[in-house]
């Protein structure tokens, strides 16, 4: 009784795993039938078509060691040569890729793309349709960083990175870095479905070429702003606005200002550790107005000035109303030119508005874009210096002149 | 002829006894008879087997003692006079044909002399046994060194050594039916539990088997779940651990002729402490807890998790790392299912030959196996780097369990898990890791549920599972199955600081 039992449980197990092998299909997909896409470039080809360009990781020419692989995995190989550029055109991304598939012997995979860059007619031409596939496909990172790029984005693909494995990864590390401007497609997705109408993007500009003979090394520079109005490009602003843009986003996160405080000579420096921006949004009478409240904190990094940071209050005092004045100044020039010339809302404005006035919100929203431009703004920064430092070393000249 | 005695009373005509002892014997080149005269004139013989009892003792002591005897010997009187004449501490009167040869195969002389219906049996076993060592499988930095011989006498002595009290009590059973192998069911009475007690005798009692040749016998005899890949009792060569399982309540369960010893109930947490947690500092015996339970989990699933991340999600991976698994796994021409299990199987065929070969060939087979696996097997373009990397870590990492059995069972079941995975990606070694899950909460050991304390919670004794609490703070025993009695094994305010007050005071 119990044997039989038992015979029928083995029995059972057996069937159950026969069951796993006789579908015959094995869904499996290794890593040697990937084609790994590090980055991708979208361009425009021309009225109707796109270019999609992806950078491909080639495993074999990294590998070093002549072939035989395995246990000696050298330094060597990485950088020149380990990855390829490869491009077809199409309707959408969609239709692209699949022409780009047939052109492959492998698996394109999407799900290692950390850069994404939109050429730069692309971009003024509009690049919601192409946000919708990355965002729509399963495989393409939420994560992935997005770039627009002067000239065809396929050159910025191309080219060598010095220090980094390859192109993408490198502009990656930029933008991880947080010095300049950085938008990952989720944030992109964000700034264009919500109520603002507008976005930014970083810029991409490429350094001219270091010689003749070798066109392609040179490196992608990144340091403006790319502007958007709904999903189309309007214009570029330069590094001081892209600051301005920052602070106002409360986005900056590693800067070095430096200011000329009164009463001395010299210039002092001072690191960010950290800055808190709020945007207070007010409606009085019909008048829309914001204001800025920037809180910073700074340390001491260079004192180069007459200014004596550790014993006088009152040069300390100084310092911080010059960096006041300096902050001030980056906010007000770029909201000049955004705001005032480009008319992009690119600061989420609108948002505040709406959480703050959701009835006025609600009336005037049609409206906003002409109200936005004469939003009246007041800029409140607050910068402390906490750390002056433990000493002070002058240069003799200086402190002299000032007696 | 027949070779098993029957319940036959021992006659009184000496040359009966001698028939159906040489009967019983026949064929049997080991058993020695003896004829000697008492006192010259009563005809008697001893009976023992070579080898196994004390020669000198018998030529010495016995043989001339008896030679000299000049007392009559009666069937009233014969056991005052032996005791008297004999300078032996262990002497019995038997009175049948098959007492006096159970007694004979244990390993005593005894003794039939003409006119009396009764045969003595002297306790002066002696056979050539092993030296007390340390136990090879469980050696510790901090810790006593002896391990369990066979000799159940000598690992007897060696609980009775470390638990002093009365209360120690050792239960004799002979199980098999032609080894009559002895098997003791040590508790202390008082701390254990009565029903685990009554539990495990009746478990015991009920074993009705040709031979026990080993405890592994009488564990798969006893066992809750035998279908089960887990131990559900723990084994161990080392008196102090048994010790300690005996002091926290459970029982343990000698068998003769082998070094280790039974002890039940056991849980998964029992199978990965080891004693030096106990005998080391509190703070380490805790990390390296933890580290067990780490690489428990490694063990299990690190080739798996690899196996299922590379074929199916390959997004997973930090890029960086991708590209260079990418690189090492260009050449390789087997999926990574084939390429882990080559490696695995490999791995565990390697490891069962470093056992079972002789030390000195060993080294070399473990060398060359290092060097097939590892250089050869990569640079043969066979198998990738990480792959080498995941299958090394996960051997290192069974043999982190004090428990060999225990380690035994992961080591098994990441087989199927990898098969798992290897078909249906992550989801495939999710459904591995609840079905082990599952099973883990349905096992029991002697009532105690395997997972106990962390299921069914038991908050009070996670710390000697989460963590290894200081000595002082383990006041009570952990609760097992039954009413507990004497719950108690330690005084309160066992924390030791220096005494309070004035310093120069």
């Amino acid at each position: 009784m119990r044997g039989r039992r038992t015979a029928r449980i083995v029995l059972l197990m057996m069937v159950l795993l026969g069951a796993l092998p006789l579908a015959g299909c094995w869904d499996r997909t290794e890593v040697n039938d990937l084609g790994l896409i590090t980055g991708a470039a979208i361009d425009k080809y021309n009225d109707n078509l796109i270019s999609l360009s992806v950078q491909i990781f080639i495993p074999r020419a990294a590998a070093g060691g002549g072939g035989t692989g395995g246990m000696e995995m050298s330094g060597k190989g990485g950088g020149a040569g380990s990855t390829f550029v490869h491009s077809a055109t199409g309707e959408n991304i969609a239709d692209a890729l699949s022409h780009l598939q047939e052109k492959m012997p492998r698996k394109l995979f999407w799900g290692h793309a950390e850069v994404i860059i939109f050429g730069e007619e692309q971009a003024r031409s509009g690049i919601g349709d192409d946000v919708d596939y990355l965002m729509r496909a399963p495989q393409p990172r939420e994560r992935a960083y997005i770039y627009v790029c002067s000239g065809k984005a396929r050159k910025s693909l191309e080219m060598q990175a010095v220090l980094e494995r390859d192109s993408s990864e490198a502009l990656r590390e930029i933008a991880k870095s947080k010095a300049s401007m950085s938008v990952t497609m989720t944030e992109l997705a964000q700034m264009l479905t919500d109520q603002s109408g507008g976005a930014a993007l970083p810029w991409l500009r490429q350094n001219p070429a270091r010689s003749k003979h070798n066109p392609d090394s040179t490196s992608n520079y990144t340091n403006g702003t790319a502007i958007f109005k709904g999903d189309r490009m309007i214009g570029v602003v330069d590094e001081g606005v892209t600051r301005g843009i920052l602070w106002l986003r409360n986005e900056i996160s590693n800067a070095v200002i430096t200011v000329t405080p009164k009463g001395s000579r010299g210039t002092v420096s001072a690191k960010l550790l950290r800055s808190k921006t709020r945007l207070i949004p007010h409606i009085k009478d019909g008048n829309w107005s914001m204001t800025v409240r920037i809180h910073v904190e700074t340390a001491a990094l260079q004192n180069a000035s007459s200014a004596n940071l550790l014993s006088s209050p009152v040069d300390v005092k100084n310092v911080e109303a010059a960096m006041n004045a300096e902050i001030s100044d980056r906010v007000k020039q770029s909201l000049k030119k955004v705001q005032k010339d480009m008319k992009s809302d690119v600061f989420d404005f609108a948002g505040e508005f709406h959480r703050a006035y959701p009835k006025e919100w609600h009336r005037n929203k049609a409206r906003w874009d002409d109200i936005f431009p004469r939003i009246e703004i007041k800029v409140e920064p607050d910068a402390r210096l906490l750390r002056p430092g433990l000493t002070n070393v002058q240069s003799t000249t200086k402190a002299g002149e000032e007696q | 002829m027949k070779a098993t005695a029957d319940s036959q009373p021992i006659s009184s005509a000496m040359e009966d006894n001698y028939k159906t002892l040489c009967d019983i014997y026949s064929k049997c080149n080991d058993i020695i008879f003896r004829e000697l005269k008492i006192g010259g004139k009563t005809e008697s013989f001893l009976v023992f087997i070579d080898g196994m009892v004390n020669v000198e003792v018998l030529d010495l002591h016995i043989v001339r003692c008896l030679q000299h005897l000049t007392e009559p010997l009666t069937n009233e009187n014969c056991m005052e006079v032996l005791g008297g004449e004999l300078s032996i501490s262990n002497l019995l009167s038997v009175e049948s044909i098959e007492d006096a040869v159970s007694h004979i195969g244990m390993g005593c002389i005894t003794l039939f002399v003409n006119g009396i219906t009764l045969c003595f049996s002297m306790g002066l076993a002696k056979w050539e046994k092993r030296g007390i060592e340390e136990p090879a499988a469980e050696s510790v930095v901090r810790g006593p060194r002896e391990g369990f011989t066979e000799t159940m006498s000598v690992n007897r002595a060696m609980l009775r050594r470390k638990i002093k009290t009365p209360a120690l009590k050792m239960v004799p059973y002979r199980l098999g039916r032609q080894t009559h192998t002895e098997v003791n069911l040590t508790y202390i009475e008082g701390i254990a539990s009565e029903a685990l007690v009554n539990e495990a005798d009746d478990r015991i009692s009920g074993i009705d088997i040709d031979g026990i040749l080993e405890s592994g016998y009488v564990e798969g005899l006893i066992e809750d779940s035998p279908f089960s890949p887990f131990p559900q009792m723990q084994v161990t060569e080392r008196p102090d651990v048994v010790s300690a399982a005996l002091l926290e309540g459970r029982v343990a369960i000698l068998v003769d002729g082998t070094p280790f010893v039974l002890i039940a109930p056991a849980t998964l947490f029992t199978m990965m402490q080891s004693p030096e947690d106990y005998y080391q500092r509190f703070y380490i015996g805790t990390l390296i807890r933890w580290l067990r339970y780490l690489f428990f989990i490694t063990t299990l699933i690190l080739p798996s998790l690899y196996v299922a991340i590379l074929t199916f999600h390959q997004e997973m991976v930090p890029t960086s790392l991708l590209l260079s698994i990418a690189k090492s796994r260009e050449d390789i021409p087997f999926p990574a299912l084939v390429e882990a299990l080559l490696m695995e199987v490999s791995f565990e065929a390697l490891r069962e030959a470093g056992v079972r070969l002789p030390k000195q060939v060993g080294a070399a087979v473990s060398i060359v196996g290092a060097l097939v696996i590892g250089q050869a097997a990569t640079s043969a373009g066979l198998v990738s780097a990480p792959m080498v990397m995941v299958v090394a870590i996960t051997g290192i990492a069974s043999f982190m369990m004090p428990q060999y059995s225990a380690g035994i069972a992961i080591r098994m079941l990441r087989f199927p898990i990898m098969f798992l995975s290897g078909v249906l990606g992550l989801l495939g070694l999710m459904l591995g890791i609840i079905f082990i899950v599952v099973h883990l909460c349905s096992l029991r050991s002697f009532g105690v549920p395997y997972l106990q304390p962390i299921a069914p919670m038991k908050g009070n004794e996670m710390k000697d599972v989460l963590a290894r609490s200081p000595i002082w703070m383990q006041r009570r025993r952990p609760k097992l199955t039954g009413r507990p009695n004497n719950v108690n094994r330690q005084a309160p305010g066992m924390k030791p600081e220096p005494p309070k007050g004035n310093e120069s005071s």
